[in-house]
């Protein structure tokens, strides 16, 4: 059995592992259920701490400045301005299926959010008007920010 | 205790594509050649910091196995990680363990042998040196993603192009080129980054450091033990740390890496040092991505906000300009193994100052001053050393 192989490259000898590990989890929200659901709803919430009034996106369900655990939930807004964008041409192994894909940051009354845009690269300019909806996106059938140029 | 740190003894594999040699094997070769130059026995030495990210080769804890090779045990050791850091922060602990006297002698060894993995593995693990929760998961960005949000900010804001982050690409290769231990020992000409594909858009590959397989040593001593061990010790005058938001909607803005800029306020403070332009001989700087090593220009204040491009179009990190950059080859050329690459600046960083390099990339020592600028993750992390003849 030839089980020692030869990296061309180097002339290097491997064997190439016959244990082969597939990483999965289970993730915890906690106490970001309302963000979730909002998604399905095609709402975009950041979590406002009543105490001392900051804003925090992604949403978390207690301040980290004051230590205050009464949260409100304040909807975004849908328009904003794009900061910057990259377009993923070399993707990583869990994102292999999808054709290149434009992400960006846009500012929503000053509240940053990530997202996929979907637009040509070439029309895409930093400061440009954006809005932001939430998709569907397949194969896997979960809720994603997607931006469009106004 | 107040009493210094030295670092007297210093060892690197070769970077690059080592499938030549086992996980062990690499480790070794940076112990012996660390070991060798510092005089110090194996006996010697009381701690030992392994740094390395991990995931990358199949060890799940690697200090253990390591300690059992390099014939350490029953030394105590554990394995530091702070994603690109590791290595800085390794420096820093034991740095901190001699400082605090809990320790004379103390061995650092960075190590990261990520040709194991394939190439979308191992894009997926350094994603994931973000925030998987928020940013990695559903937008699937990756390490290059990150700092083209960086490119592409900062060429609108300061009007820069493409073609100028090229030049940081062509002086590292150039340097690298003359670096025996360097992955890439090829210069590149400006069109061959201009013309190399796309990897995140503005970013091509050409802009991007490499995957890589390497190890580095450092031993570090408290002063007592110094001129014991070395006829040229190399102290440690600033080491500091800083962070910032691993979110990059938790930015302020693109254009700067802000926990770098801190770290280097406080190591600056640390080691008297009030212009970095006059005191600092020579910089080994953490250009994972072209951008990455303008953005240490400005955060480092070898240059004023938006002029760090001025900086390489100019050639002034170049020998001979205002300050040298990466005569290793840095990150780029040199190569990247991620856990071990802050200790290889140091590496680097003591054989320059010792005057220890090849001829055509040696920094001239005058004030015997040299910094290492190490950032981890997209900045959450970061970490700058200087270094000093005296
Ligand atoms: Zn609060």
């Amino acid at each position: 059995m030839d089980y020692i192989k030869v990296d061309n490259k180097t002339g290097g000898k491997y064997i190439e592992d016959y244990r082969k590990l597939t990483l999965e989890y289970s993730i915890s929200v906690g106490g970001l259920e309302k963000y979730f659901e909002g998604l399905k709803n095609g709402v975009l919430y950041a979590s406002k701490c009543k105490s001392c009034g900051s804003i925090y996106y992604p949403p978390r369900s207690s301040c980290g400045k004051c230590g205050s655990s009464d949260i409100v939930w304040i909807e975004l807004g849908k328009e904003g301005t794009l900061l910057t964008f990259t377009e993923i041409n070399v993707k990583p192994a869990t994102h292999s299926h999808y054709d290149d894909y434009i992400i960006g940051i846009g500012s929503f009354n000053g509240v940053k959010v990530l997202g996929l845009v979907e637009a040509k690269y070439d029309e895409l300019k930093i400061g440009m008007k954006i809005r932001y909806e939430i998709v569907v996106r397949e194969p896997e059938n979960y809720y994603i920010i997607v931006f469009t140029p106004i | 205790m107040c009493r210094n740190v030295a670092v007297i003894g210093v060892g690197s594999s070769k970077y690059g594509r080592r499938t030549d040699v086992s996980f062990m094997e690499l480790a070794w070769e940076a112990y012996k050649e660390a070991l060798d130059n510092s005089g110090v026995s194996p006996g010697d030495i009381e701690y030992v910091v392994y740094t390395s990210v991990g995931g990358y080769s199949p060890e799940g804890s690697p200090a253990g196995i390591l300690n059992e090779y390099l014939e350490l045990n029953p030394k105590g050791t554990s394995r530091i990680e702070a994603a690109c850091t590791s290595g800085s922060a390794g420096i820093f602990f034991a740095y901190n363990l001699i400082k605090s006297g809990y320790a004379d002698i103390v061995l650092v060894l960075g190590i990261e042998k990520m040709m194991e993995s394939s190439t979308p593995q191992t894009l997926e693990l350094l994603a994931r040196l973000g925030n998987y929760f928020w940013e990695v998961r559903d937008y699937g960005i990756t390490f290059p993603g990150y700092y083209a949000l960086f490119m592409n900010r900062y060429m609108a804001v300061y009007n820069a192009s493409e073609e100028d982050f090229c030049k940081v690409a062509v002086k590292n290769h150039y340097y690298g080129a003359r670096n025996p231990k360097a992955q890439y020992r090829r210069e590149i000409s400006l069109e061959d980054c201009i013309n190399s594909r796309y990897i995140a858009r503005p970013i091509k590959l050409f802009d991007c450091s490499p995957i890589t397989d390497g190890s580095a040593a450092a031993i570090l001593v408290g002063e007592e033990y110094a001129s014991k061990y070395s006829d040229s010790p190399i102290w440690i005058k600033g080491i500091a740390s800083a962070s910032a938001s691993a979110l990059l909607t938790g930015r302020e803005d693109y254009l700067s890496i802000p926990s770098a800029y801190e770290a280097a306020k406080k190591a600056y403070k640390m080691a008297g040092v009030d212009d970095p332009l006059k005191y600092i001989d020579v910089a080994e700087v953490h250009d994972c991505f072209t951008i990455a090593e303008v953005m240490a220009y400005e955060d480092l204040q070898f240059a004023e906000r938006g002029k760090g491009i001025e900086l390489i179009r100019e050639e002034q990190t170049y020998i001979g300009g205002k300050i040298p950059v990466n005569l290793s080859g840095g990150l780029k050329s040199k190569g990247h193994p991620i856990g071990a690459t802050g200790v290889g600046m140091i590496a680097e960083l003591v054989k320059q100052l010792r005057g220890e390099v090849e001829r055509d990339r040696q920094a001239p020592i005058k004030n015997g001053c040299a910094l290492a600028h190490n950032v981890g993750g997209i900045g959450q992390y970061a970490y700058i050393t200087i270094l000093s003849l005296k």
